[in-house]
Formats: structure tokens, C-alpha cells, sequence
């Protein structure tokens, strides 16, 4: 396992390890555009390969956030630096969720970063509210808690927003159970629920 | 037992407290019960826990959650009277769960607080719309109460302020002037154009203000006297003024007199529209139509417009001049009155190519020209055209007629097509006269042969005369279809007409019947023309010839040369200056001819005469009009029926000085006995030559094979003394082949023959050294005459 390193999340002050694992429970919109866009570029101003996965985020509303703070995302994606993807497109390939799939590619994806000279790399993606309905969808939490399990040895900084006003409360503490830190209220915090992946995967 | 806070693990707190933190971020009710009942089974000693609503929370349940068993904790949520439920946590281990009970029911009453919130929160929404409600509606109520009379001033007020607005807006100067002419009121459109500000114009004299003397007086005056009623208001009148700035206006103003209450005239309110810009558009426009109307009548087309009734409009002057009619006379009139033409199969009237073009809306190009017929008379060929005529929203609203006179052009296009037709049939007659000519070298050979075994009191020697005088005949029109066909090369001289006629005229008069009085007039000192004497005489018999058929052995023929300096028409070349031609009027009191036949009487083989021994060939009109056009001359012709012919031709004069030459020749055979090789791949032509240059004693060897005979000539060189061949042959060529004999023996005499008359020229024989050019057919006793000429080294062309 990697030595972490600390980095800024961009929505708050404090430095974290490069490689956790953090859940948004968000109410409006404004909140989680705000956090996205803050957690890339600041991502991308230090240097690290950034990713999104956002049915809701356009390219474009970034592309707007970043000049004004002065930052060309048209340039990043150019150099290769940020990737912009829609959420189902990328989770629900061919109709259905993997999480073998998924970690696959979350594993590529830093193994890649690294070899392209990252010495980070960080992803932030919104789950649809759709994953109950795919095949597969009951998976998640399991793939939540294997996440947590490849950052040991693959150190992508993850974020996953869930939106409060499309899962139902007792889901949203499930998925709480599998996210080691969380956002409450505009301040990362250590999850009392969170449950490691061992524990849970034994369930 | 008694927990104390040591036996509280701080993880479990931070769940409650983390709970509570996140309650307010569910949107709905049900999902925080989820959210809290999920989390609760976090709690130590918590084996499950669920909510029950208020609704369900009933006696009839008091196991399962209305009372509180010793594995059961009941938490109502309430605040004040208001309850949220219950929520229920079963347990399994009351000891490790007691120590957060108290945490668990802060956290209900979070929730409920939470709840109530929310409940407060909507209650508050609805009071308030409902609030916004009643006051709309009282609202609405305080101005349905306004009264009347209020109601009356506020819509007094606003038709004033309209008013006003509408007097800014006005597109229209709005003028009032007092009795004395003072400004009273004026708009701000007034302001605008005339450039004044509101105090300048304000009490001032509007005369004194916007015109100069004498004008202001004038007007001054004249207002004063429709103020007094001694003179008439003119309601609408143009006005020429210049404005504060000094540029010119026109306004169109409409003038209306105020009375006040006793009937007095008290002033005048004019409004104004500046109409500057139409009247330059219309002077504009004015000088367009007239630069139009100029350019309309300075076309050299024909132009008529007309309505769509075909109701004459307009016509320039060219249609003036081919209609003759003019166009002050035309205003009643309709199209197809002044417009006539002469109708065919192919062409229709006018009037029903207007219709056609009104309804289609589309132009018509006539297919073919057509013939004008003028209002005196006079008939044009012209080709027309018809367009519609369309305004700005393309509703047709007339047509225009143009037509283009090409009468001349016409002329000349048809003389063109004849003398295509005839290049035509000449190539075509050139062709078959070759041929034509190889037919007869034996017929006529054979028959001077055949003279030669009798005497000439023998009646067969009189039919071989018969033969030998019909390919003689034959011959002859031979020539005249090469002459035709410009395959025969004529031979210029300087030539005096005066003195031709005067041959040619002592000639017919032997032929001509003394019915027919024959007129001579020469005018004298002509100049000489440049061309060869035997053809125009030829051109000369025949119009003469046809002058006497056409006036059936009875009437008047005159014939008169002169000299003129203006251009013939139809002349097919550049006219220079000072070129001269000298005229021969071949004048008949004959039959005339027809229109239709007189655009014919060219053409080779054309003949009226097609009945008895007079049956023409068809060839002497178009032969003397291709010798003439040889001869760089023009023939014009004008005849109408019974009226007798005019056949002018037209040379031009010669600028050459030559002298004449005899061509005196002798009457007899020629024998001989040298060695003569012949060549010609006709064998027929082959073989009378053959016999005929054997009966005059020559020792003669002949192929038809140019090749063979010349292998043959290679080897035998000495042993001949002439050299005769075909000019035409296949393999190798007559020139060829006395090229190669000479290469042999350069002293051998050489005599080509040839079916080509036109190729007997000085030059050719120079080129192809040779010592005479024979053509064929052949008169047998002239041939003899050459061929002893050429053995004793004299040149000679035939």
C-alpha cells in the first residue's frame, strides 16, 4: 500500500489522505454543483487526473465555474487531466450495474493516472436514483464497501453525491454505512456508521 | 441500575448526534422514519425498530405498540399537543440499550421538532396565500367601488393624456394659428421639420417665421382676408417652405376654420404632412419614364404596350414606322386593329397570342418569322415577341409586343440557303461529272475511230457524226455542271462587255425570232472586267435564251450595259471605295415569274419548262450565277407575273492590263509511229485510247495497273518516246508515275489526262512535269494534233 499523501478536497479547508472515501448527502442542487466543481478544481489545480460522472453536471456548467476562477477546463481535457462522463453511461453500461466492472475500471483508471505521471487522482460521480431498477442494482452497497476496499491499494480520492429528495432515508443510512467519511453540513467528518468493508461484505 | 456516563461509548453518540444532524435534509416524513428507524438499529442492545403513525397507534394493537414491554420502548413524537406517532425500538439487551434511551428520546423529540417545523412551516405557506387571497380580493372590491363620477375624471384624464400622446406621436404636423396667423399650438412632428424649438415657434407670425418677402406679405394678407371671410380657405394645398436650417420642404396641408361659440372665425388648424420625399421620388420618377420614353422610341424594335384588354398604351417610333400608325392616333384603339399579319398554318393573329400570354403569364417567342402588313400596304417579315407585363405583386397588368424588322436580313438569309443548297449539289455534280466523263471517252473515241474506216457519204459515218455530236453535247453539259460546281477553273483576261454583247447579240439574233426586237444599249468607254470570255458569254446566252422562252418568240428584248459605282446587293464581300461595276440589264416583255418560283430559279435543275424539244436542263440560271459569282459579281432579279424580267449582273472592273491570246488550231489528224506506253486503270478508257493511237500508226503498250507499268518502264526505258497516263489511279499516282519516269529518263515527253477539267492549267503541267494536260473526253482529233505537238517538243494543255 501506497504512503497517502494529503490533499484538499476543495470544499473544505482541512487536508485528507489522497485515497479516501467520502459520501454528499445532498438536498439541493446548488449544494452538490457547488462541491463538484470546488473538488475538481481543486483536484486539477494541484495536479491530480480528475474525473466526473454526473448525469446532472454538464461539462459546460463546469467549463463556466472554471473560468471564472480563471482555469480552462477545454485545456485540462485536452491534456488528458479531466474526464467528463454521464453518470449512466458509465455506471449502467449495456443496461446493468457491475460492480466488478466498476471497480475494474476504478482500478484502470488510477493505475493508468499513475503510469500517464498523476501522482493523484480523484473521481467524483452522483449515483442515479434509477441503480434499484438496473439489474444489478442491489449490488451497490456491496460495491460502495469494495471501494473502500481497492483504495488501500489503489489511492483514487472518490466522492459519491446522493441526492436526499430521490433515495428513501433508510437507504440513505445504508449507504452511509459503507462511506468511511462523509459531507455534513460543509464539513467532512468521520462516519460513526461506517461499517468496514470486511464487516459488511460478512454480512 | 443506574448508567453513568462512562458506560456510554462515544461512537454511538456521534450516530445519534450525526442522526440528528441529518434529519432536517429528508425532504418527507416518511423518509426520516426510515432514516431513523435504520439507524436506531445501530444502537446497542437494539434488535429492531419501526414506526407506527398516529392513526395505527390504537388500543387495539396495545402488544405490539401501544404499551411499553420490558423488550419494547415506546417514543411518542409530540411537541405540545401535536403528535407525530410513535416510534418503536424492540431490544434484546436492555442493559446495553438503557444508557442511550434517553439519547433516543431526544432524538424523537428532534424529530418531532423537526416535524412540527415543517407543519408550522406549511400552515404558515397556506395562511399566507390565503392572506394574499383576501387581499386581491379586497382589492378588487376598493375599485369596484371607485365611483362614477371618479371613474369619469380618471377616463377624462387618460383620453387627455392620450390625446397629447397621440398629438406627439402624430405622424402629421398638427398647426393651430390665431386670428392675426400667431402660432397657437404646433406638435412636435412640426418641431421636427421644420427645425424650430417649442419657444421659437410659440406666439410667433407663422408667415413672418417661415417666408421671405413679397412672400410673407402675400400670405399674410390672403389669411387676413379668410379670417374676415373675403376670401375662400383652400382646404388642401402644397406648400414649398424652408425650415430654420435653410433646406427646402414640401408639405401637404389640409386647412379647417375655428369658430367660437358666436360663429366667429377665430383661427385655423391645419395638419401637415411632409411629402418632400414623394415629390423628389416623383420627379424622379418622372424623369425616369421620360429617359424610359426616349430610350422606348430610340430601339430600333418595335414596341407596343397594351392593357390586358389589348388597349393600345404606348408604341415607339420604330412601331410607328412599320404599323404606320402613330401613336396619338392609337388611344381607343385595340392591338389587333394596328397589328396584322398575314396568316398561315404555323402563325396566328395577335390578339389570340395576347390572350395566350395573359392567361399563361408566361413570354412568347414567335417560332417563325411573320409578316407584317402595314396600315398602307406595305408588308415586313418580322419576328415578334409578347411578355407580360407585371406590377410589384406580379398581378399581370398588360403586355408588350416587340417585333424586329428583318425584311433585309431576311433577304439575305435565303440567297445564303440557296448558295448552300447550291455549293450542295455542286460538290455532288463534280462528283458523278468524272465519272461522267470516263463514260464518254469511248463513245466518243470509238465513234471518230469507227468515221475513220468510212467515207463521209456513208449514211453509218452520218449516225457516228449523230453519236459523236450527242457525247459532244454531253460533254458540254459535263462542263457547265463542273463550272457549276467551281470544279473548272475559269481562265481571266481582261474582258470588254461592250464588245461580248455585241458578239454574243450577232449570234442570237441568227436564233432569235424576228418577232423579237432585240434593244442595245452600251454605254461607252467602259472599263474592261476581269474574267474569262467564253463563260460569260455562256452567261450572257442563257439569260438572253431565257428572256426569248419566257416572252414566247413575241416581245421586246433589251439589253443595256453600264457602269455603277454604288455597292450590288447581296454582294458576298467587303465593298471598297471606288470599286466599280459594269451593269448588263438583260430586260424582258415576257410572262414574268411567280413569287414562289422566282426564290427557285437558281437552284441547279430547277426548270419551268418541262414539256417538249424546249425542256430545259435546270442549268443555266444557277450556272451563269456561279460563273458570275466567280467572277466576283452579284445577278439581281426582279420580275412579277405578266409583267416581263430584270436579270441585272454585276461585275466588277478589272484593274489588269493583259493581252489576248489566239487559240487558232488545226482541222486534221495527226499520225505517227513512235513508241507510246499508255496508262489508265479504266480498262474501257484503257482500251479506246489503245485502238486509237494504234489506228493513228503509234506502237502502243497499255496497263491499267500504274505499279506494272512502271516495273515494266524500268526495265524497257529506250524503248519508247511518249509517256500518257491517268491522273487519277490507285497504287501509284499519274504524277507519281511521271515523276518516276523521268527520274528514269528526263528527256521522255509526257502527257497526263484527266477527267478533272479544271486541273488543265499552265501551272499544274509546270508541277507536274509534264508536257501536256489532256482532258477528258478527249476529242480524238485534237488528241492527235497534242500528241504530234508533244513528240516534236512542243508544249500544250487542252
Amino acid at each position: 500500500m501506497e504512503q497517502a499523501h494529503s490533499i484538499k478536497l476543495g470544499f473544505t479547508n482541512e487536508p485528507f489522505p489522497a485515497g479516501v472515501h467520502i459520501c454528499q448527502i445532498f438536498t439541493h442542487e446548488q449544494e452538490r454543483d457547488l462541491s463538484l466543481m470546488q473538488f475538481l478544481l481543486s483536484g486539477l489545480r494541484n495536479g491530480e487526473r480528475s474525473a466526473c460522472f454526473s448525469d446532472e453536471v454538464s461539462f459546460k456548467e463546469i467549463e463556466r465555474y472554471f473560468a471564472q476562477h480563471d482555469c480552462s477546463l477545454q485545456d485540462f481535457t485536452e491534456q488528458g487531466a479531466f474526464s467528463h462522463q454521464k453518470t449512466t453511461d458509465v455506471y449502467f453500461e449495456n443496461g446493468r450495474f457491475d460492480p466488478d466492472r466498476m471497480l475494474e475500471l476504478l482500478r484502470g483508471y488510477y493505475q493508468q493516472s499513475q503510469a500517464d505521471g498523476y501522482a493523484f487522482s480523484r473521481v467524483i460521480g452522483e449515483m442515479a436514483c434509477e441503480v434499484d431498477q438496473m439489474h444489478g442494482g442491489t449490488r451497490l452497497l456491496e460495491y460502495e464497501s469494495r471501494v473502500s476496499m481497492l483504495q488501500r491499494e489503489c489511492p483514487v480520492t472518490a466522492v459519491c453525491q446522493y441526492n436526499a429528495n430521490k433515495f428513501d432515508g433508510g437507504t440513505i443510512m445504508e449507504i452511509i454505512q459503507v462511506h468511511p467519511m462523509m459531507v455534513v453540513r460543509g464539513n467532512v467528518v468521520h462516519n460513526p456508521f461506517y461499517i468496514p468493508p470486511e464487516d459488511f461484505l460478512a454480512r | 441500575m443506574t448508567h453513568t456516563p462512562q458506560n456510554l461509548r462515544a461512537d454511538v453518540l456521534s450516530k445519534m448526534l450525526l442522526m440528528q444532524s441529518m434529519l432536517a435534509q429528508l425532504p418527507e416524513d416518511q423518509s426520516i422514519h426510515h432514516f431513523v428507524c435504520r439507524g436506531l438499529e445501530d444502537i446497542p442492545g437494539v434488535t429492531r425498530s419501526w414506526f407506527v403513525s398516529e392513526s395505527t397507534s390504537s388500543p387495539s394493537q396495545p402488544n405490539q405498540s401501544n404499551q411499553e414491554s420490558p423488550y419494547q420502548h415506546r417514543f411518542v413524537l409530540r411537541i405540545d399537543e401535536q403528535c407525530y406517532g410513535e416510534l418503536m425500538v424492540q431490544v434484546a439487551d436492555e442493559q446495553s440499550f438503557l444508557p442511550y434511551k434517553a439519547y433516543v428520546h431526544n432524538l424523537v423529540f428532534m424529530v418531532a421538532v423537526i416535524l412540527e417545523e415543517r407543519r408550522q412551516r406549511n400552515l404558515n405557506e397556506q395562511y399566507k396565500k390565503n392572506l394574499e387571497f383576501h387581499v386581491l380580493e379586497r382589492t378588487q372590491e376598493l375599485i369596484n367601488q371607485i365611483s362614477e363620477k371618479e371613474a369619469a375624471q380618471i377616463q377624462a384624464l387618460q383620453e387627455k393624456s392620450r390625446a397629447e400622446r397621440y398629438l406627439e406621436i402624430s405622424r402629421a404636423i398638427i398647426l393651430e394659428l390665431d386670428a392675426e396667423g400667431r402660432v397657437k399650438l404646433i406638435n412636435k412632428r412640426g418641431f421636427n421639420v421644420l427645425g424650430y424649438q417649442d419657444d421659437e415657434l410659440i406666439g410667433q407670425n407663422w408667415f413672418d417665421l417661415l417666408y421671405s418677402e413679397p412672400e410673407a406679405s402675400q400670405r399674410k394678407l390672403k389669411y387676413r382676408q379668410i379670417m374676415a371671410g373675403q376670401s375662400e380657405l383652400i382646404e388642401n394645398q402644397d406648400i414649398e417652405t424652408i425650415t430654420k436650417g435653410g433646406q427646402w420642404r414640401v408639405i401637404a396641408w389640409h386647412n379647417t376654420l375655428i369658430h367660437d361659440v358666436q360663429g366667429q372665425v377665430t383661427g385655423m388648424l391645419s395638419s401637415g404632412t411632409d411629402i418632400t420625399d414623394r415629390k423628389i421620388t416623383q420627379k424622379e420618377l418622372s424623369n425616369e419614364k421620360e429617359r424610359l420614353r426616349i430610350t422606348l422610341r430610340s430601339i430600333g424594335d418595335g414596341v407596343i404596350t397594351t392593357d390586358t384588354q389589348g388597349r393600345l398604351l404606348t408604341m415607339n417610333r420604330m412601331a410607328e414606322k412599320l404599323t404606320e400608325w402613330s401613336q396619338h392616333e392609337i388611344e381607343t384603339m385595340h392591338l389587333d386593329q394596328i397589328y396584322q399579319t398575314q396568316l398561315d398554318e404555323q402563325s396566328r393573329p395577335v390578339d389570340k397570342l395576347l390572350q395566350e400570354v395573359l392567361r399563361t403569364g408566361e413570354h412568347y417567342d414567335s417560332p417563325i418569322p411573320v409578316q407584317l402588313i402595314s396600315r398602307h400596304g406595305t408588308v415586313y417579315t418580322v419576328t415578334e415577341s409578347i411578355s407580360p407585363i407585371q406590377d410589384k405583386d406580379h398581378t399581370t397588368v398588360g403586355v408588350v409586343l416587340v417585333f424586329r424588322d428583318i425584311t433585309e436580313q431576311q433577304k439575305i438569309m435565303n440567297q445564303m440557303q440557296r448558295t448552300d443548297r447550291l455549293n450542295a449539289l455542286g460538290v455532288m455534280a463534280g462528283g458523278i461529272a468524272h465519272d461522267f466523263n470516263n463514260l464518254l471517252v469511248p463513245i466518243l473515241g470509238y465513234a471518230k475511230m469507227a468515221q475513220m474506216h468510212l467515207t463521209p457519204e456513208s449514211p453509218i459515218h452520218t449516225d457516228l457524226e449523230h453519236i459523236a455530236n450527242s457525247a459532244q453535247t454531253a460533254k458540254h453539259l459535263v462542263e457547265q455542271i463542273l463550272l457549276f460546281s467551281q470544279k473548272s477553273k475559269a481562265k481571266k483576261r481582261n474582258v470588254h462587255l461592250s464588245n461580248l454583247i455585241k458578239e454574243v447579240m450577232g449570234l442570237l439574233r441568227a436564233s432569235i425570232p424576228t418577232s423579237v426586237q432585240i434593244i442595245q444599249e452600251i454605254q461607252p468607254n467602259l472599263p474592261p472586267i476581269l474574267g474569262d470570255r467564253y463563260q460569260l458569254q455562256q452567261v450572257i446566252m442563257n439569260l438572253c435564251n431565257n428572256a426569248v422562252q419566257a416572252m414566247q418568240e413575241k416581245g421586246v428584248l433589251h439589253i443595256k450595259v453600264s457602269l455603277r459605282s454604288e455597292p450590288p446587293k447581296a454582294l458576298n464581300y467587303q465593298w471598297v471605295d471606288g470599286l466599280r461595276f459594269v451593269c448588263i440589264r438583260v430586260q424582258d416583255s415576257g410572262c414574268g415569274i411567280e413569287p414562289e418560283i422566282l426564290e427557285h430559279i437558281f437552284e441547279p435543275f430547277y426548270t419551268t419548262r418541262e414539256k417538249g424539244p424546249e425542256r430545259g436542263t435546270g442549268l443555266g440560271l444557277s450556272v451563269a450565277m456561279s460563273i458570275v459569282e466567280q467572277h466576283g459579281g452579284t445577278i439581281e432579279v426582279e420580275s412579277k407575273p405578266s409583267q416581263g424580267s430584270v436579270f441585272v449582273v454585276n461585275l466588277p472592273e478589272s484593274k489588269q492590263e493583259q493581252k489576248a491570246v489566239s487559240t487558232k488550231r488545226s482541222s486534221e489528224f495527226v499520225f505517227g509511229n513512235e513508241r507510246i506506253l499508255l496508262v489508265d486503270d479504266d480498262p474501257v478508257v484503257n482500251l479506246t485510247g489503245f485502238n486509237f493511237l494504234k489506228k493513228l500508226g503509234y506502237k502502243v503498250t497499255s496497263y491499267s495497273d500504274s505499279l506494272k507499268a512502271k516495273e515494266h518502264f524500268s526495265q524497257h526505258a529506250d524503248q519508247y518516246d511518249l509517256v500518257m497516263t491517268d491522273y487519277t489511279m490507285p497504287g501509284l499516282s499519274g504524277r507519281e508515275l511521271i515523276n518516276q519516269v523521268k527520274a528514269i529518263r528526263p528527256d521522255l515527253p509526257a502527257i497526263m489526262i484527266t477527267g478533272y477539267s479544271h486541273l488543265a492549267t499552265e501551272e499544274n503541267k509546270l508541277e507536274w512535269h509534264c508536257d501536256a494536260i489532256v482532258t477528258k473526253p478527249y476529242d480524238p482529233k485534237q488528241l492527235s494534233q497534242i500528241i504530234g505537238k508533244v513528240l516534236q517538243g512542243e508544249a500544250e494543255t487542252t
